[in-house]
């Protein structure tokens, strides 16, 4: 027990120095601390036997390695911590582990080549099976992913925000191409495609620029790096209108709990995991009213409509006595709410005035 | 009337380092706390209110924090600076002390309990969180996420989890003892 306990303090001080030297951006410096933490640490679990330690040092030596990008040996090491009977609590983290190990597994290529446009998307959770998923947690992701393209491409051009309705085009600038299904846990291959006349136009965007430009700020709003994203969005219209997508894009926490996007690029595989459930992310990123003064109105969406290109949206909702007529900020109309045209939907919205509400977002009933 | 002295806690002194945690570590997360502290023009010391199972103020001795530290600690600033004062605060409240660490993917799982414990042996968890900004609802919010996140009532490895909530422009931490 002595020596498992020296190695796991030697194992968590090279953590620190991990940590540090991660901070520092000293990327290989960091990467060879969090190596040797690793080893220290599964070797203090392998050589310690009562409960809850041994269970603990295998959750943490698991975790260290999936900060080293070893998803095999996390696999294995959190597999060997749920053996030996842990107590639920570390059991539960165990498991988590075991599928962050699998899902950053399905997150690698697995000998598809991408090209610069295109990205994998994959999702798991308890409602995807090995390639088999619920059409609407797929497709509800490929058409925000398309949304995200095709608002990045707009903002990118220099176009001014707008909620009207788009023209309806036989052969869009940009369309969006999908691959077979493949298991892993459920993933799909999406491509941005572009019109070749685009090429010579000055103010054109190649189909690349624009999926690195929603990969970048999608890697932004995962890790709530909010200064960095009003940056990168600096008109607010399309911000809200970036942070709604991002979360429609994002788990729910309970059917998907990850979603994955990878890509290749010149410099090698990246990847961003949506983790964080949506609801913990803040829909505008500021001024969201506290939930004293909001309130849930439901009724049938029965108009969706902007009034003019410079003002916000309205809808008017039919409940069962009476209608409400709720204002929509600039940024939400086109891509979130109008989608739900017709359906009986539930709606927090802040109360302006007596008959007069300002959306915040749709809620599950 | 009995006077009734404000406790004291020094970063400097911690960054030095504790008796299970390592001069880096407390180094680093004491230079987020001060930066958090400078960010938000409060005074030296600063007055760290504390409510929940506690109800008292502590002053917080804080010194400048080195350039290079401040610029390495990126959009996780507010993380440590909240890990920086669960720490000091657990230390100063409670009976334990941070006496183990493990690794859990974003940072480190602290667990409390006496210096000679046996490696994880019948020690409580501490769980920490630092918000920049927000009311008592956002700090009760991020106190509730923390409890579901260590399933609140259920420490089958621990015997209870201690959950502290920082938020630095007042400055206040919320102390909540989850059994």
């Amino acid at each position: 027990m002595r020596k498992a306990q020296r190695m796991h303090t030697l194992a968590m001080q090279e953590a620190d120095k991990a940590l540090v030297a991660q901070r520092g951006s000293q990327k290989e410096l960091a990467s060879t601390h969090f190596r040797n933490a690793l080893e220290l640490e599964a070797a203090a679990a392998g050589l310690t036997r009562d409960q809850p330690s041994r269970a603990i040092l295998f959750r943490s030596a698991a975790n260290l390695a999936l900060e080293c990008g070893d998803f095999d040996e996390a696999e294995r090491l959190a597999c060997l911590g749920l053996i030996s009977r842990p107590p639920d609590d570390i059991a539960e983290e165990l498991r988590a582990a075991l599928d962050r190990a699998n899902f950053s597994r399905h997150l690698r290529l697995q000998g598809i080549t991408l090209s610069s446009a295109a990205i994998q998307l994959a999702i798991a959770g308890p409602s995807i099976g090995y390639g088999d998923a619920p059409e609407p947690e797929v497709m509800a992701r490929v058409d925000t992913y398309r949304k995200l393209v095709t608002r990045a491409a707009s903002r990118k051009r220099g176009l001014a925000y707008s909620d009207a309705p788009p023209q309806k085009l036989a052969d869009p600038d940009y369309q969006l191409f999908m691959s077979t299904a493949r298991a892993g846990s459920f993933a799909v291959t999406l491509r941005v495609g572009a019109r070749e006349m685009q090429n010579h136009l000055d103010f054109d965007i190649s189909p690349d620029a624009v999926v690195e430009d929603v990969f970048a700020n999608l890697a932004l709003f995962e890790t709530n790096r909010d200064a960095e994203l009003r940056q990168a969005i600096v008109d607010s219209n399309y911000r809200r209108n970036f942070v709604a997508l991002a979360r429609k894009l994002a788990p729910d926490g309970e059917r998907v709990t990850t979603v994955g996007l990878t890509r290749s690029t010149t410099e090698g595989t990246e990847v961003v995991a949506m983790r964080q459930p949506r609801s913990a992310h803040p829909l505008t990123r500021s001024a969201v009213p506290s939930a004293s003064s909001t309130t849930i109105l439901e009724g049938r969406l029965e108009l969706a409509d902007t009034r003019g290109l410079s003002k916000s949206g309205r809808i008017v909702l039919s409940g069962r006595d009476t209608e409400y007529k709720i204002a929509v900020p600039k940024g939400m109309l086109a891509d979130i709410v109008r989608p739900h045209f017709g359906e009986h939907v539930a709606v927090r919205a802040r109360r302006r005035a007596k008959h007069a509400f300002q959306f915040i977002e749709f809620v599950d009933r | 009337m009995p006077r009734v002295r404000t406790k004291q806690v020094s970063l400097a002194r911690f960054a030095h380092g504790t008796a299970r945690l390592s001069p880096e570590y407390c180094g680093f997360v004491a230079a987020a706390c001060a930066s958090k502290f400078k960010q938000h023009g409060h005074s030296k010391p600063a007055q760290l209110r504390v409510e929940g199972a506690y109800n008292e103020t502590i002053n917080v001795a804080w010194d400048e924090p080195d350039a290079r530290t401040e610029g390495s600690l990126g959009e996780k600033a507010t993380e440590f600076a909240g890990e920086c004062i669960g720490i000091v605060l657990s230390e100063k409240l409670t009976a334990f002390n941070v006496v183990e660490r493990s690794w859990i993917g974003t940072g480190f799982d602290f667990w409390l309990g006496k210096k000679k414990d046996p490696l994880f042996q019948r020690k409580a968890r501490l769980e920490t969180s630092g918000l920049d900004d927000g009311g008592n609802a956002d700090i009760d919010t991020r106190v509730s996420r923390k409890k579901r996140q260590v399933g609140a009532g259920s420490h089958s490895s621990c015997g209870e989890c201690l959950i502290i909530v920082s938020q630095f422009r007042r400055p206040i931490a919320k102390v909540v003892r989850d059994a």
